[in-house]
């Protein structure tokens, strides 16, 4: 089951995740939330009009969120193990660059446009209860 | 004996440790107390952090404090005061905000200036608390006791700065970039320590550079470390809480399983400390604090207060004279006698 506030919560989650610093974004592949996000993401985004039609995005928001999904979903066609997934499992897949690319900084900072422009200035605490 | 400072999401308890607890409130009210500190030369004068009604300071050893007002944001992380760089007896006091902003004071507080130097750190841009990429901020300042110019800053989560010139410019460190706790040893210039997000540094030169500590004897699957404290009388040794993750070891996350531990260390591997403290599964992770040489302390929830006297190895709960304590504590300060 699924309602429009939960698909708006884990669309929000997933815009924070991908927002995180590296480090960050590390721990949560290897705690298996990051690549739930970008699933989230992705389908959630294909169809961004219901959270529009709800009042929870407006046309800018739905837009940059869009833009995030098609940056994401373009590296990572062009890299499949863009998240890095791979050899992410030891201690120190944690310590390491990995997710420090010039593609993954630029992915980030769109996530932060988009986050920054759902979660409004005082962002609040978005609880991580990704499924 | 010392006097122990506890910061909560309700306030500030002040409890004199005298083989229990004796422990008033000294700040109330809607604002969590983020840190706590004492003028180290100045037991008199101390200030505490809050997260949402801004900076206070006490005059009276922490038993009173009053609001000050020369920080223009109520949401106020960390606050240092600096041995080493004294005006009319008092040290120069360092606080950091919500977004990071960094501030100096001269005058005991009443007046601050920030240091504008901190938003042009070129990888600003990328500082981000991950709860809520927009809300990173100043986690950590620690001075040093004999370099008056040297300033040491850490964000959640953007990295751990150093400066060597009062904070005019500033240079990124090797210190894990998620700084959770940062200590300078009270007795042993140039010796810092660092509990980072996924990692234990320490530094031999004041801050400037950085080592990442072993794992050695810290289980694989414990990978998440917050609260820090080094004996004041043995500058090797020291201890540190760990988890698995954030979210088990902050026991915040409604179906996670709650789980964390101490670790300490003596410079020869990591042994889990496991007399008189709590089990790992069901506790979160509390704050530890140095006292006396040889004494640590660590609070957990709902304030439940452990001492060591023999280095940390073994550790002891001190029952309470009242019942005045909050939750979660947030950070404690150990002031000795």
């Amino acid at each position: 089951m699924s309602d429009i506030s939960t698909d708006a919560q884990l669309l929000r989650l997933a815009v924070q995740q991908l927002a995180c610093a590296p480090q960050a974004q590390r721990r949560m592949i290897q705690l298996g939330h990051l690549p739930r996000a970008v699933a989230n993401l992705d389908r959630l985004g294909a169809d961004l009009t219901p959270f529009i039609a709800a009042g929870i995005l407006d046309d800018e928001q739905a837009s940059l969120v869009a833009a995030l999904r098609a940056d994401l979903r373009g590296r990572l066609a062009a890299d499949p193990d863009f998240l890095a997934q791979a050899d992410s499992a030891p201690r120190e897949f944690l310590l390491s660059s990995a997710l420090e690319t010039e593609e993954w900084h630029t992915l980030r900072l769109g996530a932060r446009r988009a986050y920054h422009a759902i979660a409004g200035e005082q962002s609040p605490f978005i609880a991580i209860t990704a499924r | 004996m010392e006097t122990l400072f506890i910061g909560y999401d309700n306030g500030l308890v002040r409890a004199l440790v005298n083989g229990q607890v004796d422990a008033a409130w000294a700040l109330e009210g809607d604002a969590p107390v983020a840190q706590i500190a004492v003028d180290p030369l100045a037991h008199e004068r101390m200030y505490a952090a809050t997260l949402g009604a801004g900076l206070w300071r006490s005059d009276d050893a922490g038993r009173t404090f009053a609001r000050l007002s020369g920080i223009p944001n109520e949401l106020v992380w960390s606050v240092a005061v600096s041995a080493s760089d004294r005006n009319d007896g008092y040290g120069t006091v360092y606080a950091g905000t919500q977004l990071s902003a960094l501030y100096r004071s001269t005058d005991g507080g009443a007046t601050f200036e920030e240091l504008t130097s901190v938003q042009e750190i070129p990888s600003l841009p990328e500082w981000s608390f991950p709860p809520a990429p927009d809300t990173h901020h100043v986690h950590q300042i620690t001075l040093s006791i004999d370099e008056p110019d040297a300033v040491i800053f850490g964000v959640e989560l953007g990295g751990v700065y150093y400066s060597a010139d009062r904070g005019v410019t500033w240079s990124r460190t090797t210190a894990d970039p998620d700084p959770h706790t940062l200590r300078t040893h009270p007795d042993v210039p140039g010796r810092l320590y660092e509990g980072g997000g996924a990692s234990y540094h320490e530094s031999r030169d004041g801050g400037c550079s950085w080592t990442r500590g072993s794992f050695d004897g810290i289980p694989d699957d414990v990978r998440y470390f917050y609260s820090l404290a080094a004996d004041a009388g043995d500058a090797a040794t020291v201890l540190i809480s760990g988890a698995r993750d954030p979210f088990s070891g902050h026991g915040n996350i409604t179906g996670v399983p709650v789980w964390s531990s101490v670790y300490r260390s003596s410079g020869n591997g990591w042994i889990e400390v496991a007399d008189g403290l709590p089990a790992p599964d069901g506790t979160a992770m509390g704050a530890l604090a140095a006292g006396s040489p040889g004494v640590f302390y660590y609070v957990t929830d709902p304030g439940e207060v452990y001492r060591s006297a023999d280095g940390g190895r073994t550790f002891a709960q001190l029952e309470y004279s009242n019942d005045v304590r909050g939750g979660i504590a947030r950070t404690v300060l150990a002031v000795p006698e």
